[in-house]
């Protein structure tokens, strides 16, 4: 009741007076941090984009706009940075909702251009307008370090139409020339995008003249052999692809065979997914073969490939001498109860494995708790290393 | 109805799963409280006293979040695997029916085509039949035909679809099984969350109870420790506080008694310092009285000494003006003196020069003397050798005679004469002993001291040092400095000045000696015998023979003996020269000659009497029995001469006769006989 009584300071007043004027007038001048915090805090959110852009740099006015724009936000996947969080999803949002009909598309650029300096990351869960990325990679030149792409519709409902899904050809014929241009980026994801082997061959290309990309997937598409011949071309000894991910394909004993060949040579990958392929047994001992001579390899999964005998064979040796290899899935394959037993002793000689799945693979109870136990003793002993060291 | 008994082998497969599941956590339980044990029998023992309470419970509790993670994160993985699993069966599955319905599929077109194939060549026979009967009835059969692979497509369609509505209905039944795995998968998920966090609580409670534990141990056995520090620090206290009260009582009682003896000390030391001042006083006092006296005398000798010191100033100015007058008058007679010594000394230069000349020439007529003397000695020498040879030539031959007569003709023992009557004649020995004496002569020419003598001389300036030193002689001594004082060197004389006076005594007494030739003990003491009153010197010196005095006798008496009168000390002294000098004993060339001619004479003497020696090597009886017999062998010649000639007959007369048988023997023997008819030496 005494506040109306009260004259608010100086200070208070001139601090409103800033922040009701900012747009006008954007800029702090030689305002203390004080007060540049106090007029940040009562500012609108609804402050044009590329003046906010360049004049605002405090992160707690960029989680107050983001908040109250979308929910379940959180800033750790985008490096903390809630700025860096809005610009990314603002323009995904734009990209997302392009209609070519509907929007300018000179404004789409525009905003690229000027969000370039905050971005990071595009993730793409949908691309109906099928645009030409090409536009992108031109305004945000140097800027995405990671892509992420999936042509598909959300909330389809009963509008369901086989063709609104998945990369037409001509979107990988862009994408290729993009990728060969590109050298910032670093990640590029193309999951779930039902690529065939043509489009991959397209793809392939343009990653061939890309030197920056580190962690390609493909996974959840219908890649089969000749897409995998012409991705293995890529895999030669001057490759920089560290991680790849081929997971839920449609390889067989062919693409396994030229994928091999690729491992032999290799010396930079250190993860590899083929989970769910059909490689069958010849083609996972092949490929068990190569990575004996490969020791750079960390992760390796081989998990449902109807893996057999003749596997084993090739993979005892592989667990055994290998000196990199951390992680192993062999899960869903069919080993039986002596080939387990066969990879039991095999991983009781190995000492860098850390995590091995065989699971669903016919072995008797005994053989898997016993290689879970083993691991298990592996990793307290480290633990007990480490805190015993540190003491 | 099949949906139904789908449901139910879902439901049965859950079961069964749900079963298996069940079965695998109890037997990884169990496995893993027997692994528990071991380890935990085997490890944690030996680590146990390394590891503090709170690093051992982090280890363990890491240990069993890592068991609870593995086993929740196996379940939710099961979810997806199982998932992978059915995929993978349903796709091996479906690529199974597909194949199956493309094969079906084919064999359906190929039967088809050929039933068409069948009923299109039925057509045509169709035309031929004339009979409407008949043709219906084809007609009939053909329509039939056709139905039939109508039948057979309507058949293939209707399986496709049920085929489809199999498919529909599956892909519902995964959609349903899907939502159930995502349940399961956020029931599995929410479950690991759960078990998690109160994992973490409870292990995070554990541990903070283990350092809680860890941490109050410590501090009770700190605190005790701390206790007992104290205890021991307040104990060391007390004990240090007892002594230092004790040493403190102890220095207090000293320092008592030091201050009562200082005290005690004190008063006795300042009486006696009292009286010492007013004692000191009155020494004050009459000192500064005799101090008056003394200033008064001294102010009056002063007064005189002014007086005298200007006398003496007049004095020395006259002796000053004196001086420049005598310095003047120096330096004349020094110019003079100058002057006269420069020209004696040109003459003594020219006297040098003549002496150096006459020496050179005295030496060369040495020199020339010696040389002929050696040659005519030499000369002597080899003739005297050679005859000497001669004779002994002679005598051995002689002798040898001699021996041959003896033991030939007489068969007597002869007897040698000795072998000396040979050897001492000896002409070179004597002639050594000549050069012998010659060259010592010589050496003494040379100045050359041989050792011997050198000894004797030193010995002898021994022994005068030593009589000089002898008081009883000091009375001679000083007579004979002061009546021979010419005797003295210049250059001692010089000396002298400097020394004291009884060295200057000595040294002069010395000079003196030495000046009259005294090296030794004897002539010292001749001479001072000389210088006594009784001695008969002079007559000496005149040629008579008077026994000299016995001097030791002199010394024996140990009284001083009188000495001559100063006046006649010359005459003595020239005396004493002349006798010295004249005596055989003193060295010189005198000497040296006088051995010569007495050696050279007794050399004389034994080659006469070689040669005598000579003459007489075969005494009288040897010859005259060399005369008998020579007589008797001129006789025995006579009597051989005779046998002689009568032997040369007989001779002659053997001759003859081997002549003749030789003779005889040749007629004998020559042909003529055996052309005989009687050869003779049938006859024979």
């Amino acid at each position: 009741m005494n506040a109306p009584f009260i004259v608010p300071p100086l200070k208070d007043l001139c601090v409103t007076v800033v922040a009701g004027n900012f747009e006008e007038n954007p800029t702090f001048g030689p305002l203390p941090d004080k007060y540049v915090k106090k007029v940040v805090e009562i500012l609108p959110i609804d402050l044009p984009l590329e003046l906010a852009g360049t004049a605002i740099i405090d992160e707690e006015y960029w989680k107050r706009r983001c908040l109250s724009r979308w929910k379940n936000m959180e800033a750790a996947p985008h490096a903390g940075s809630w700025k860096q969080l809005y610009f990314e999803k603002n323009l995904e949002d734009a990209m997302e909702q392009y209609d070519a009909a509907l929007n300018n598309m000179d404004d789409l650029k525009r905003l690229m251009t000027y969000s370039r300096k905050f971005i990071q990351t595009v993730r793409l869960r949908q691309l109906p307008s099928h645009m030409d990325l090409t536009d992108m990679f031109e305004c945000m030149i140097n800027s995405p370090s990671a892509l992420a792409v999936h042509y598909s519709l959300k909330n389809v409902g009963m509008e369901y139409d086989r063709s609104l899904f998945g990369m037409k050809l001509a979107d990988c014929r862009t994408l290729a020339k993009c990728l060969e241009k590109s050298e910032t980026l670093t990640y590029l994801d193309l999951s779930n995008n039902g690529l065939d082997d043509d489009k991959v061959r397209m793809l392939a290309s343009g990653l061939v003249e890309n030197l920056s990309i580190t962690h390609l997937n493909l996974s959840h598409n219908k890649v089969a052999d000749r897409g995998v011949r012409a991705l293995a071309k890529l895999l030669d000894s001057k490759s920089v692809i560290t991680m790849l991910e081929l997971q839920d394909n449609q390889i067989h004993v062919e693409g396994a065979k030229s994928l091999a060949r690729a491992f032999k040579s290799n010396q930079a990958l250190v993860s590899v997914n083929l989970r769910l392929n059909r490689m069958g047994d010849e083609g996972c001992k092949v490929v068990c073969d190569a990575l004996k001579s490969n020791n750079s390899l960390e992760r390796f999964n081989l998990g449902s490939n109807s893996a057999g005998a003749e596997t084993v064979s090739a993979l005892v040796p592989l667990i055994r001498l290998s000196q990199s290899l951390i992680e192993l899935d062999l899960s869903c394959n069919s080993f039986g109860p002596k080939g387990c037993e066969q990879i039991r002793k095999a991983v009781e000689q190995n000492t860098t494995l850390q995590i091995m799945d065989i699971r669903q693979c016919g072995a008797e109870l005994d053989e898997e708790s016993a290689i879970s136990e083993n691991l298990r003793a592996r990793q307290e002993k480290r633990d007990r290393a480490k805190i015993v060291g540190r003491a | 109805m099949s949906r139904l008994e789908e449901s139910l082998n879902i439901n049965a497969q859950a079961s069964r799963e749900a079963r298996i599941l069940a079965r695998r956590k109890r037997i990884q339980e169990r496995l893993a409280t027997a692994h528990q044990g071991e380890s935990s029998g085997g490890k944690e023992g030996e680590k146990k006293e390394e590891v503090g309470k709170g690093k051992q419970q982090i280890i363990e509790s890491k240990r069993r979040l890592y068991r609870v993670k593995h086993r929740t994160e196996q379940d939710v993985t099961s979810v997806r695997i199982g998932g992978d699993e059915r995929e993978q069966q349903h796709r091996i599955n479906e690529e199974k029916t597909r194949q199956e319905l493309r094969a079906k599929l084919l064999a359906e077109a190929e039967q088809s085509a050929r039933n068409n194939a069948s009923v299109a060549m039925r057509w045509a026979d169709l035309f031929s039949i004339e009979v409407p009967q008949d043709l219906y009835d084809e007609i009939e059969k053909q329509r039939q035909a056709c139905e039939r692979i109508i039948n057979s497509k309507d058949k293939l369609i209707a399986d496709i679809k049920t085929e489809l509505k199999k498919k529909d209905d599956e892909f519902v039944k995964t959609l349903k099984r899907q939502a159930e795995n995502i349940d399961t998968l956020l029931q599995y998920m929410s479950r690991q969350f759960v078990e998690m966090q109160s994992a973490y609580k409870n292990e995070l409670e554990e541990i903070e109870n283990a350092f809680l534990q860890e941490r109050s141990d410590l501090l009770d056995s700190n605190r005790g420790e701390i206790q007992e520090l104290f205890d021991k620090r307040s104990k060391l206290e007390q004990d240090f506080m007892d002594r230092y009260l004790s040493t403190v009582e102890n220095y207090q009682q000293q320092l008592e008694a030091l201050r009562i003896a200082d005290a005690e000390d004190y008063h006795i030391l300042k009486i006696r310092l009292e009286t010492d001042i007013q004692n000191l006083e009155q020494h004050l006092e009459a000192m500064r009285a005799t101090y008056q006296l003394n200033t008064e005398k001294l102010d009056y000798n002063y007064r005189v000494l002014v007086e005298r010191d200007h006398e003496n100033q007049t004095t020395i100015n006259q002796q000053k003006r004196k001086i420049s007058r005598q310095r003047d008058v120096l330096s004349s007679l020094k110019q003079r003196y100058a002057e006269s010594e420069k020209k004696y000394m040109e003459e003594n230069m020219k006297l040098t020069d003549e002496y150096k000349r006459i020496t050179e020439q005295f030496k060369d007529l040495q020199s020339k003397f010696r040389h002929f003397e050696q040659v005519d000695t030499n000369k002597y020498n080899e003739v005297f050798s050679m005859k000497e040879r001669e004779v002994a030539g002679v005598v051995k031959q002689l002798l040898q005679a001699d021996k041959v007569l003896h033991e030939q003709q007489l068969g007597w023992d002869w007897l040698p004469p000795h072998e000396s009557v040979f050897t001492p004649s000896l002409p070179s020995s004597s002639f050594a002993a000549a050069k012998a004496a010659q060259e010592e002569g010589n050496k003494e020419d040379a100045d050359e001291v041989e050792t011997e003598e050198e000894i004797k001389a030193r010995m002898g300036e021994a022994e005068v040092q030593d009589s000089l030193k002898d008081p009883r002689n000091n009375g001679a001594l000083s007579l004979l400095c002061d009546e021979a004082g010419f005797l003295i060197d210049a250059k001692i004389r010089s000396m002298l000045d400097k020394l004291s006076k009884d060295e200057a005594g000595q040294v002069k007494a010395e000079s003196v000696l030495r000046s009259l030739g005294v090296f030794d003990g004897s002539s010292f003491n001749a001479l001072m015998d000389a210088l006594t009153a009784s001695s008969t010197i002079e007559m000496r010196a005149k040629g008579m023979t008077v026994p000299a005095r016995r001097i030791s006798g002199n010394a024996d008496g140990g009284q001083v003996p009188v000495l001559v009168h100063p006046d006649d000390v010359v005459k003595r002294l020239k005396a004493f020269i002349e006798v010295e000098s004249t005596t055989p004993a003193r060295g010189g060339i005198g000497g040296a000659a006088a051995r010569v001619a007495g050696v050279s004479r007794r050399a004389a003497e034994v080659e006469q009497e070689y040669w005598a020696r000579m003459s007489n090597v075969i005494n009288e009886k040897g010859t005259r029995v060399w005369g008998v017999l020579e007589k008797q062998l001129e006789k025995y010649k006579g009597l051989l001469q005779e046998r002689s000639a009568s032997l040369s007959e007989v001779e002659s007369l053997q001759h003859q006769n081997t002549e003749l048988r030789a003779l005889l023997n040749q007629y004998l023997t020559s042909r003529i006989n055996s052309e005989l008819v009687v050869p003779p030496t049938v006859l024979i």
